[in-house]
């Protein structure tokens, strides 16, 4: 019996995906957020413990931190009864809030254990900022009355979306984008571990077209594995160069200053074949920062064009359009 | 009799029967299929192959057994307990479903339906794969809330649960969906690429056609497979006895009509023709025609004959009408004031000395 549970067990590891795999499971795993890392740690020693609100982008580790340090706080036998992990998945309205959120905070703690470091629950809530306003605001009370045995770990990626009562009422933490040289050092361990041979350069070119995502990163890594073991060199080039984004962008740099209105209308038919919509139009912009391609005085009126266009496609309008009438705009600034 | 569309659809990833363009991508495919597979998310325009390569991964992921489907209604309760619907095609090893067709609800069904889902394993774990497949389609017009909902469960369930979504256009996915997921682009065929795919049913069906007509196609399917196809199984319906070269290709009326209109358009602006514009644009919109695809056609019709100087405007405004004409609720309006705003733009332009 005990030889088919490993078989089972042994089965599931394969499946796993890289970013689950290689998920800190310690404080210590945790790249690169040295302050959040320092007052979790005081706090698993028995110093005080705020609320939290973690916020960044994503892929900078905020589940992952909050979810390590509750399994260091608390041993795997009372886990359940001191942690409750709501997110998006779970209905979360004003009702949850009232009711699920507060019969939780509200249950007082069993005897004494000597293994339990803090005597206190922990609400993790993540993806807050998806939350309805008035469930914000209903959990204003809670996390003040309840304070005495029970913590909050808030966790969203913009703050802005969190009412200023609630975010008050918490110690702010945010996850820096991760730097390079910590990206490939993550990734090249991983790479170690799964035998994956894979040379700086290609692991820089992984990083970039992840842009600071650590996730998007392992993800994309993971992807490129079964290629890389394969070793075919050339199939190897193609999937390294990124996402087509980066090849069309920089033909466009080249070719955009001397094409005229005809070529401009063509060339956007064609790219809205291929590109993967309104990431084109930053990454496009950024690309030209960096070439120097629009003087000072311009950049502010790109900037806003980039905004307005961004804005108008995510309210459902086509790229198309949009498109055009950036590089248009682009072209004549450019002149 | 099967449509040639799905009758010549690709059934698997390499092979005979495979896909005719994006090799190195089927190949890439497949090697995510052997080996872990990750939650794919798919993109592209429309008509460039999207499901085709979902099948063959599903296909080369199972067998044949995922052809073996059913249409199974879901039920399932709104918390202000509404009472709805969902149809999902489902195999014993894959679901398919659209959340975006229950609107606004489609939060409880991906917290509901597709966790519930993602929560229960495959049975049968010895004999096939540990893993089951969710597939999304119109990823894009999920809500934000519902795309909320899938974060923690594509992370959670991922050794139970893959999920694959499919959509147009990347930008209306939320970024911590995208970096969940491998991103795979499907860009729409090249034109050789489908003169290629329209030679091979044109001769797997013993038709003559011309190349003449062939090309026509091809230039009017605008890398749109389906419709390319469409248009072929079209033409051959048309000319029973064989199809002559100078064979047209059938353009819908109201296409023709906003043709027709744009030229007046062009042709004086003045306070009348305005009227008589309006008049042409409510007929197109009492025949249910979407008022985007009025203003993108009207645009389409209108720049050739702009000069090159006054394009760049013509498209800020057109944009800045599109806009608002998706935000507002009477399409007229919009339409007119950019027609108006167009007029005023081109007026000025002729005026002006060169």
């Amino acid at each position: 019996m005990s030889e088919a549970m490993e078989v089972d067990s042994g089965k599931k590891q394969k499946v796993l995906t890289w970013t689950e795999k290689y998920r800190p499971k310690t404080l210590d795993d945790i790249a690169h957020q040295e302050e959040v890392v320092t007052m979790l740690k005081g706090a698993l020693q028995g110093k005080d413990l705020p609320h939290l609100l973690f916020y960044g982008p994503p892929g900078t580790g905020k589940t992952s931190t909050a979810l390590a340090f509750c399994r260091q706080l608390f041993p795997s036998s009372i886990f359940r009864d001191r942690v409750l992990d709501l997110n998006a998945s779970d209905e979360r309205g004003i009702s949850v809030v009232r009711q699920k959120i507060q019969a939780f905070s509200k249950t007082t703690l069993g005897s004494s254990n000597k293994e339990d470091v803090l005597r206190l629950k922990i609400i993790i809530l993540d993806e807050v900022d998806a939350m309805t306003r008035e469930a914000q605001a209903a959990m204003r009370r809670v996390i003040e009355d309840f304070s005495k045995t029970t913590r909050f770990i808030l966790i969203c990626n913009y703050v802005s979306r969190l009412i200023p009562p609630v975010v008050s009422r918490c110690a702010k933490f945010r996850f820096k984008s991760l730097p390079a040289e910590v990206q490939v050092q993550r990734l090249r361990t991983i790479c170690d571990a799964e035998g994956t041979p894979m040379s700086e350069d290609e692991l820089k070119q992984v990083m970039e077209y992840s842009e600071g995502d650590l996730r998007r990163a392992v993800c994309t890594l993971q992807s490129l594995a079964p290629i890389l073991k394969n070793g075919d060199e050339s199939a190897r080039n193609c999937y390294l160069r990124g996402s087509s984004d980066a090849l069309l962008i920089s033909d466009l740099c080249k070719t955009l200053p001397s094409s005229d209105v005809p070529q401009i209308i063509s060339l956007t038919k064609s790219i809205t074949k291929s590109c993967t919509g309104v990431a084109f139009i930053r990454r496009c912009f950024q690309q030209m920062l960096d070439d120097n391609l629009i003087n000072d005085e311009n950049i502010a009126v790109m900037g806003k064009l980039v905004a307005v266009c961004e804005k108008r496609i995510l309210d459902g309008c086509d790229l198309e359009n949009n498109l055009l009438d950036f590089l248009l705009t682009l072209r004549e600034t450019i002149r | 009799m099967a449509l040639w569309v799905d009758k010549y659809r690709p059934k698997e990833l390499l092979g005979k029967d495979g896909v005719d363009y994006h090799l190195e991508q089927a190949k890439h495919l497949k090697f995510l299929s052997a080996d872990c597979m990750p939650h794919l998310l798919f993109c592209g325009p429309s008509g460039a192959g999207k499901k085709t390569r979902i099948k063959c991964l599903l296909r080369e992921l199972y067998g044949v057994g995922v052809d073996k489907t059913q249409l199974i209604m879901k039920a399932f309760t709104t918390p202000s307990n509404r009472k709805l619907e969902i149809q999902t095609v489902s195999s014993n090893y894959h679901v398919e479903m659209t959340p975006s067709d229950v609107g606004i609800y489609d939060r409880v069904v991906v917290q509901d339906l597709v966790k519930e889902m993602a929560q229960t394993s495959q049975i049968e774990a010895s004999s096939q794969k540990s893993f089951k497949v969710v597939v999304l389609c119109e990823a894009d017009s999920l809500t934000r809330d519902a795309q909320h909902g899938l974060r923690r469960t594509m992370e959670k369930y991922a050794n139970n649960c893959k999920i694959v979504l499919c959509c147009e256009s990347l930008s209306r996915i939320i970024e911590p969906l995208q970096s969940r997921c491998i991103i795979i682009n499907v860009p729409a065929p090249t034109d050789v690429e489908v003169e290629k795919v329209l030679r091979k049913v044109i001769q797997k069906e013993n038709l003559n056609m011309p190349d003449s007509v062939l090309q026509r196609i091809v230039e009017k399917s605008e890398g749109n497979l389906r419709r390319a196809i469409l248009m072929t199984e079209a033409i051959k319906m048309e000319n029973e006895g064989g199809i002559p070269a100078n064979a047209q290709i059938p353009v819908p009326e109201w296409e023709v009509y906003i043709q027709e209109t744009a030229r007046l358009i062009l042709q004086k602006q003045t306070n009348d023709m305005a009227l008589k514009v309006r008049e042409r644009l409510y007929e197109v919109l009492s025949r249910l025609i979407p008022p985007h695809v009025i203003f993108k056609k009207l645009l389409e019709y209108l720049l050739p004959s702009c000069p090159s100087s006054i394009v760049r405007e013509v498209v800020s405004e057109a944009a800045k009408f599109e806009h608002r004409l998706l935000l507002g609720q009477k399409p007229i309006f919009h339409l007119e004031a950019f027609v108006i705003a167009f007029m005023e733009i081109y007026l000025t332009n002729a005026s002006k000395p060169k």
